[in-house]
């Protein structure tokens, strides 16, 4: 049996880390940072939106894009397509998808943020942030 | 409904969240002996008026503003009726507020535990600022003891020395460490 991990650990994780966030801090500023904000409300919850916001983070994780920050917010007011989530491109105004699953996550991945397009499933409104 | 109780801990530590929490535990209690299963959730947030306390459970009473309905305290306090216990929420403005969920632990209808690392991860990761602690507890039908774990985000930022829970190495290492040492408690 292999022994379990120990917080010992965890400080080479964090050197590790270190040494490669010095090299990106250099080389970026925040206004090129694509912002993924999923709704996390009772709603959002119920369908599954840790689930989205774990896919995302393992995604992203797998391809180094180092410049997306995943984060959560409340309720948006449209639990009939949740998970929704608000995609932020840098400069952009924010674009509302539903209904993200985990396969809508690589697509948005791949084409949303890699590729710039505009995918199917946007939610059409005059959208503001809340909170 | 919610598939898993971890999503009803998420659901439930947002609102504590919401309500300006600095110091959010959440307990989960695992007792075959006993045939219980308790979830705990604390926070010193800004509480809840005794008015808005007696109609919690409401699905009715909320404090969102885009509509009418809450369901994440109504949802909880379903679950455990229906599974031979109860919700209680206790809060004092001011303080904090305090909720408690037991459940009959082989109770036909009781959700798994489910996935509680992603639960923990997805709290402690959005919300650097605040210090969650979190306890599980565990005890086999024929023990006398209980068995603990626990962490707390503040005991990871004194490791990580300004290194955020979000960089992703870390995230995932986080979540393995809470994963084996969960099922560790369990053998």
């Amino acid at each position: 049996m292999a022994k379990i991990k120990s917080l010992e650990e965890l400080k080479k994780i964090k050197e590790q880390a270190q040494q490669s966030v010095s090299l990106r801090v250099k080389g970026d500023n925040i206004e090129n940072l694509v912002q993924v904000r999923v709704a996390m409300a009772t709603c959002g919850i119920a369908a599954g939106a840790r689930e989205t916001m774990n896919e995302f983070i393992k995604v992203l994780n797998e391809e180094h894009m180092d410049n997306v920050v995943v984060t959560q917010t409340g309720c948006m007011g449209y639990c009939y397509a949740e998970p929704t989530i608000e995609l932020t491109m840098p400069g952009k105004e924010p674009v509302v998808y539903g209904n993200v699953d985990k396969n809508k996550v690589h697509e948005i991945v791949e084409k949303a943020i890699k590729g710039g397009e505009m995918l199917d499933g946007i939610i059409p409104v005059t959208h503001n942030t809340v909170e | 409904m919610m598939k898993e109780l971890a999503l009803h801990v998420l659901d439930i530590s947002e609102n504590s969240v919401r309500g300006d929490g600095k110091h959010i535990e959440i307990l989960l209690r695992e007792d075959l002996r006993d045939d219980t299963l308790v979830i705990r959730i604390t926070d010193d947030g800004r509480g809840i008026a005794p008015d808005m306390l007696k109609t919690i459970k409401d699905p009715f009473t909320t404090t969102r503003t885009l509509r009418k309905v809450g369901l994440g305290i109504p949802f909880l306090n379903d679950t455990c009726l229906m599974c031979g216990g109860k919700l209680e929420i206790s809060s004092t403005v001011g303080v904090g507020t305090t909720v408690t969920a037991s459940m009959q632990y082989s109770h036909i209808d009781r959700p798994p535990v489910g996935d509680m690392p992603s639960t923990l991860m997805t709290l402690f990761s959005s919300y650097p600022d605040i210090v969650f602690r979190f306890q599980y507890e565990y005890r086999a039908a024929q023990e006398e003891e209980m068995r603990v774990f626990s962490i707390s985000t503040e005991e990871l930022a004194q490791i990580l020395e300004g290194v955020p829970l979000t960089n992703p190495s870390v995230y995932m290492w986080v979540k393995e460490y809470l994963q084996e040492n969960m099922e560790d408690l369990k053998k």
